[in-house]
């Protein structure tokens, strides 16, 4: 529950030993935020996906070899946001009642500071007018507006879908929203339950527990931003690469 | 007053610098960003109030039941029943975009014949009444000069399947033929008698021997991963894994054996080696010192070799396989050949998993009118028991996705001036005949029935109610076959709509009093005898509702003929030359291909991936190196069938001396370098690389 005391900080843990790399995230994402198929000429720097499924091995040998798949993400950086800080439009706002970083797609001038700033390479500007088959933009979520070209996105953990939350909660003269009512799309449809969300704030939340345990770890923590998706995998070698860096095997090779 | 030039200007520069200390030119600068972002060729959503409509979802057997977030008709998002007994809340990645399949640009939206080349140029609209003339054309072609008409079910079990079937006996040559899963299919046939519908039985099982099969991934219910989880934690299941290249599967299992491409019967043969010398069997067939004879060849010192792993591997297995009962052999019935089917089914045979909970049990059949009335019904038959060039019209029902044919093996079958009659929502286009294409309803547009359930202990029926209206001229199954029989002269067929033989269905089930119902609405499962009317049976189904049937009690099953296993085509030992390595196409870019995907599936893979930039070869990093070549670099592909050029990937992963290709989207088809087994499965090929 949202408290009084304390604001809430709206965090993610993913447990990579649960992924399957089955892409219902990267799905479930694109269709709740309007995000259109690619375009003919994408590739993989210029595709836009707000949480991407990367391959990552332990870069040993057949048959030693091991690999897991990671949701990569904006990891929602709570200290120094290094996107809202370059940003000169203000854009980019940090919510501090809920530790959300968002973007506002209207005010971005496109100049792309925050995509160089972004450490995680987790923003996405779009280089063309979104588009869809015909018809099917009559499939489009209602409460998530179309981005046109020219423009920075990323991943918000479905604000949209907090505005609902706090929406029916107030209608019921309720303040604070109940864990299970404020749930981001990609958490929700992963078959595996390998994304936990909640609130990181409230030691007695599931996603704070297991932030806390010792095979939880985050992304590039040594920058200090603070990030709030956190990751887990009970595989040693899973740690060891992430200490040494991250490789991936499949998205980083660009060959478009 | 005179006013000067130099006055004027100094107005005018004066008034420049002054507005920018306004906050016009800042808001200006903001409305132009927030103006051009509203340009009107911008989609808009349409916005409205939200409802939630429960249904079925019918991509695949599984059934999953699914909740369709609406504004006013139109579906905007699905989620899966978290109380679903069949799916536990999980949708697989293609059911969670399937309100977007109406909208696919491969959409068909008239009948058409295409003939010659695949391509728009030979494709030719015309109208169903037109097209129904000439198929029945053929059709009585066929029948009077005693050739074969075949008519292919991807879903058997529907009330359509059986009208199917009465089609198929109302004609002198007519065959019903269905492309269920054919490791079942191959294990039924090694009885003596049928012993009715088989299923895996994957939740109750302790271990699963997986023979390639994308368990954890893609293959049933998305819900198994998280219950295989939740299982293993609990240490009441383990999945092995038998398979070349590291799957999803293979890397979440317990185990993962890497073997080298096409020896999975080698590898099953060896476990049952193992099994029948250390006397670990439970079956008591009557032909199994033959069957110890047969396999005398595949010792565990000869499967490694042919296979490429440890004999303690094989021995483990075999052990293990034993010892944790109920345990369960499966294989990937569409990528290996009916000898290697043959080989795993006999593991089942052979540890007494047959007919017993958690290994493959027989389900009973869903009561249905139709199967008892009195017209005729043609009696189930494989493709493979069909002579090659034998037929000269071949219908498939393609409206619902599922198991299907290869489309090899439908060439091999056809006469030369074969027809070949396919009921899909898209285009598909088959090169070697002329092809008829009637257009489907599409998932969410009409009526639709889910049986089956091949890896559960029972088998369950759902309904997928219409959410969205169809487009005009939409041909459903039942009509389709109605009319087709009405223009060909074959009125065995029984009458009535979709709509009324489905109920007619439920009045059969409901009478029979057995089994459970859930109801999606609820969220709770009753028995069915609590129900007081079909009706009320058929407004919980509608309403994304799921009837399961009671598991079949335990009874004696047919005596089982454990040497047809056929070791004729025992795997030689590969690669056999040097400078060659073992091509193993590869289909996972088929999904990006596939018309019965939404668009938005593009977001899973890597946009390069989506382009015809060629094929893609992966490599051992080690392999690569020793023939020179780098991650990226061009080569050429020769087998004895042909050439093809692909940009190499090099992969630790891989196993030394294979080289998995993946097919491009627009480009010659892998397969096409690929020999064939005579039932159309592929064999390992040896294959030289190049660089170019």
């Amino acid at each position: 529950m949202e408290s009084n005391e304390k604001k809430p900080r709206y965090g993610m843990v993913i447990d990579l030993d649960r992924c399957n790399g089955c892409g219902n995230c990267t799905l479930a994402c694109a269709v709740e935020n309007n995000v259109p198929p690619a375009h003919e000429n994408a590739n993989e720097r210029t595709g836009i996906t707000w949480m991407r499924v990367q391959k990552v091995d332990n870069n040993r040998p057949y048959p030693e070899n091991r690999s897991v798949y990671f949701p990569l993400t904006c990891q929602q950086c709570d200290h120094h946001t290094p996107c809202e800080s370059v940003c000169p439009q203000k854009a980019v706002e940090y919510d501090t009642e809920t530790g959300i970083v968002a973007q506002i797609p209207v005010r971005c001038l496109g100049c792309r500071y925050c995509m160089t700033a972004c450490p995680y390479h987790a923003r996405y500007f779009n280089w063309w007018d979104p588009e869809w088959p015909k018809g099917m933009e009559t499939a489009l979520n209602p409460d998530v507006s179309t981005r046109m070209r020219g423009v920075v996105e990323k991943c918000n953990f479905c604000h949209g879908r907090l505005q609902a939350a706090r929406a029916k909660a107030a209608v019921e003269g309720r303040r604070a929203i109940a864990d299970a009512e404020y749930i981001p799309a990609c958490a929700e449809s992963c078959p595996t339950k390998a994304i936990y969300f909640g609130n990181l704030a409230d030691a007695g939340s599931e996603v704070s527990r297991l932030a806390k345990e010792k095979n939880s770890f985050r992304l590039l923590e040594q920058l200090g931003t603070e990030p709030k998706v956190y990751f887990r995998s009970e595989q040693s070698w899973v740690h060891e690469q992430m200490n040494a860096k991250l490789k991936t095997a499949e998205k980083e090779k660009i060959h478009g | 007053m005179n006013i000067t030039r130099r006055e004027i200007l100094r107005f005018v520069g004066g008034s420049a610098l002054g507005i920018l200390l306004t906050p016009v030119p800042w808001k200006a600068l903001d409305d132009s960003a927030i103006w051009t972002q509203n340009w009107p060729w911008i989609p808009e959503p349409v916005r409205g109030e939200s409802s939630y409509k429960l249904t079925s979802c019918t991509l695949c057997s599984a059934s999953c039941g699914l909740r369709a977030r609406c504004i006013g008709n139109q579906p905007v998002s699905l989620s899966g029943i978290s109380a679903h007994p069949l799916n536990s809340g999980a949708l697989c990645s293609f059911g969670i975009i399937a309100h977007h399949l109406r909208y696919h640009p491969a959409r068909l939206s008239r009948p058409c014949r295409i003939s010659g080349k695949a391509g728009a140029s030979g494709s030719t609209a015309m109208a169903f009444d037109e097209l129904l003339l000439e198929v029945a054309a053929a059709i009585n072609d066929a029948s009077a000069s005693s050739q074969t008409v075949a008519i292919v079910d991807g879903r058997p079990g529907r009330t359509a399947s059986h009208l199917f079937q009465q089609f198929a006996a109302g004609l002198p040559n007519g065959k019903y033929i269905t492309a269920g899963e054919s490791s079942l299919e191959i294990l039924g046939s090694m009885f003596e008698k049928p012993p009715g519908p088989l299923a895996y039985d994957l939740d109750n099982s302790k271990m699963i021997l997986s023979f390639g099969v994308p368990l954890l991934d893609r293959w049933g219910t998305p819900a198994r991963t998280a219950r295989y989880l939740q299982k293993k934690s609990e240490g009441k299941q383990r999945i092995i894994q038998v398979e070349t290249l590291q799957s999803r599967t293979a890397g979440m299992a317990d185990r993962w054996i890497p073997i080298r491409p096409g020896t999975e019967a080698a590898f099953a043969l060896g476990i049952a080696h193992v099994i029948l010398k250390d006397k670990l069997f439970r079956d008591a067939s009557k032909d199994i010192a033959e069957f110890e004879t047969m396999i005398a060849a595949y010792p565990p010192s000869a499967v490694a070799e042919i296979c490429g792993v440890s004999q303690d591997f094989i021995r483990d297995t075999a052990r293990e396989f034993s010892a944790n009962r109920p345990s369960v052999a499966v294989i990937d019935g569409s990528a290996n050949s009916r000898h290697a089917l043959a080989a795993v089914m006999a593991l089942n045979i052979l540890v007494g998993n047959v007919g017993r909970k958690g290994g493959v049990v027989v389900h009973r059949e869903i009561p249905s009118p139709v199967a008892l009335s009195k017209n005729k019904m043609s009696p189930i038959s494989t493709l493979d028991a069909i002579p090659d060039h034998s037929i000269r019209a071949m219908l498939i029902d393609e409206s619902l996705s599922g198991s299907s044919l290869p489309d090899g093996l439908l060439q091999k079958k056809l006469t030369g001036n074969g027809i070949l009659v396919s009921l899909s929502p898209f285009v598909t286009e088959r090169p070697f005949c002329t092809q008829y294409v009637i257009p489907s309803p599409v998932f969410l547009e009409s009526l639709a029935e889910l049986t089956g359930q091949a890896d559960r202990e029972s088998s369950s029926l759902s309904l997928s109610a219409p959410l969205v209206p169809e487009p005009a001229g939409m041909v459903d199954p039942i009509q389709f076959i109605q009319r087709l029989g009405s223009a060909a002269g074959v009125m065995n067929i029984d009458s009535g709509t979709t709509e009324e033989l489905l109920k007619k269905r439920m009045t059969a089930i409901y009478s029979e009093k057995r089994g459970s119902i859930f109801n999606a609405s609820n969220g709770q499962t009753s028995e069915l005898k609590g129900l007081t009317s079909p009706d009320e049976l058929w407004n919980v189904l509608f309403a994304g509702g799921c009837w399961m049937d009671s598991p079949e009690t335990v009874r004696s099953l047919p005596a089982v003929r454990l040497t047809s296993v056929s070791t004729a085509d025992r795997i030689k030992n590969i690669p056999p030359e040097s400078n060659q390595l073992l091509l193993l196409p590869c289909a996972e870019d088929v999904i990006y291909r596939n018309s019965e995907i939404s668009p938005l599936m593009s977001k899973v893979g890597q946009e390069s991936g989506l382009r015809p930039s060629g094929c893609k070869v992966y490599l051992q990093t080690a392999t690569g190196d020793a023939l020179g070549l780098t991650d990226g670099c061009r080569v050429m592909l020769q087998t004895k069938k042909g050439s093809m050029q692909a940009e190499v990937r090099l992969d630790p992963s891989m196993m030394p001396d294979v080289a998995a290709a993946y097919s491009a989207l627009n480009q010659q088809n892998i397969i096409s370098l690929c020999e064939m087994n005579q039932d159309a499965s592929l064999q390992p090929t040896p294959v030289k690389i190049q660089k170019v």
